[in-house]
């Protein structure tokens, strides 16, 4: 017979191991009071969509390629319709109002640009480059007013290798909405990308300087990639599933080069 | 339902129920600061759906299966600090009866041997041993067969037997774990 005291494997003793994990943790202790905060936001969010019709502008996706929007150019006016897609301006300006704790360092002064972004029904994903070039952002707006719901998070621009993360990036959903995007960084000689989700859609995105950014609203919740092809500017293909160890991988060298872990991260209302 | 009562309820049952959430997040994915983000994210959807669940006490189940339904391993939550080793918040714990006499070493274990098991298994196991559920709650949570749920458990059990002492021998093999 086994002596449940001892077995491993044992409902008792999983259980005091499992006590004794999360006991020992110390695991942040949430308000309520934020918890309260945040649903009641949320309410109020799902409510203004609701009445703005947003489901009718699930399918009105529109990418944005935009480089080079330095501020100090000429500013259109700020998008107020949250069915619309943001301009580059607006999501540079949410994305540094959002991230104001983490770019206020030397490398994020004066000339902050959006390099590459990607933006829907008052959503965007977004790349940033530091004003040196040391840095980019990746950012998750939603809304212009860079009071969140949000995410900025920093990384190097130089220090890692292709092929130094041996994996294949899934998509993400917010943690809200639910509205699925992509992020990915790979060699600066891929111009652009197709991504075919295990949906079956498929989609063409451009890349700047190697950053690939898509948010697409209307994909089923869950779904992932399936597998993604990298063309060059001459539209060749340079990296796709097949080539590489695994049937779904990439070539070492055009996995990606976003690091596992970014130098610092804000995050506004749950996210 | 007013709001004054949809938060009063609502916070009476967080207060009550938080902590053991992010532990079973926590147990799910292994981190603590994405455990925190799960179990917000939980709540946040239970709120809005609380005139729907709440007043039918079906509170539980929901924000169990808004915890549940994620699919932990896919999510890459890139924006948060690494992990902190068990071992440096053990020293710093100060209540060693806390851990229930289990050294550091042995948390770290069961966490590294949590993770190694399939998503699904973990689940199973954080719902039913963690969570208390029965094999029919658990079932109705995952959206599975009560069958399925006993043989992901076994598997997990197993699974973890060997994870956590590769020596131990069982002397009565098929011994049943639900």
């Amino acid at each position: 017979m086994t002596d449940p005291m001892t077995d491993p494997g044992s409902d008792l003793q999983l259980r005091r191991r499992m006590t004794a994990l999360v006991d020992a943790r110390a695991l942040p202790r949430g308000d309520v009071g934020d918890d309260l905060g945040r649903g009641r936001r949320s309410l109020v969010r799902r409510r203004l969509a609701a009445a703005a019709g947003a489901v009718a502008a699930v399918s009105a996706g529109a990418l944005t390629a935009a480089t080079l929007a330095w501020p100090g150019t000429s500013v259109p006016p700020v998008s107020e319709d949250p069915d619309r897609a943001l301009s580059d301006e607006a999501i540079l300006d949410g994305c540094q109002r959002l991230g104001r704790g983490i770019l206020a360092d030397r490398h994020w002064g004066d000339g902050v640009r959006l390099l590459t972004a990607s933006s829907s029904a008052g959503k965007a994903r977004a790349v940033l480059v530091s004003g040196d070039g040391e840095r980019w952002a990746d950012c998750w707006l939603r809304g212009d007013d860079g009071t969140g719901p949000g995410w900025v998070a920093t990384y190097p621009m130089t220090g890692d290798r292709p092929g130094v993360l041996y994996e294949f990036r899934p998509g993400e959903h917010g943690p809200d909405d639910g509205v699925y995007s992509f992020l990915e960084r790979f060699p600066s000689d891929v111009a652009s990308v197709t991504v075919r989700f295990d949906s079956g859609e498929v989609r063409d995105v451009p890349a700047v300087a190697g950053f690939v950014v898509l948010q697409a609203d209307g994909l089923e919740p869950g779904v992932n990639i399936d597998w993604v092809r990298l063309y060059d500017a001459a539209g060749e293909l340079v990296a796709g599933p097949g080539m590489g160890p695994g049937d779904a991988d990439l070539p070492p060298d055009y996995r990606t080069l976003v690091p596992r872990e970014p130098i610092a991260s804000v995050g506004v209302d749950g996210w | 339902m007013r709001r004054s009562e949809r938060d009063a309820e609502f916070t009476a049952f967080v207060e009550a129920r938080r902590q053991r959430l992010v532990g079973a997040a926590y147990l799910l994915c292994g981190d603590p600061h994405r455990a925190e983000d799960l179990t917000q994210q939980a709540l946040m959807r239970l709120y809005r759906a609380w005139p729907r669940v709440g007043t039918r006490g079906g509170e539980d189940a929901y924000v169990r299966r808004a915890l549940v339904s994620v699919k932990i391993d896919d999510w890459r939550w890139r924006a948060r600090r690494p992990e902190t080793p068990v071992s440096e918040h053990a020293e710093h714990a100060g209540d060693p009866g806390a851990t229930d006499g289990a050294s550091a070493e042995d948390q770290d274990a069961l966490r590294t041997a949590l993770l190694q098991l399939t998503e699904s298994q973990r689940k199973v196991v954080v719902l039913r041993y963690w969570l208390d559920l029965s094999v029919e709650e658990t079932a109705a949570d995952l959206h599975v067969s009560t069958g399925t749920v006993k043989s992901q458990c076994a598997r997990a059990l197993a699974r973890l037997r060997v994870l956590l002492a590769p020596d131990f021998v069982p002397t009565v093999p098929g011994e049943r774990h639900d």
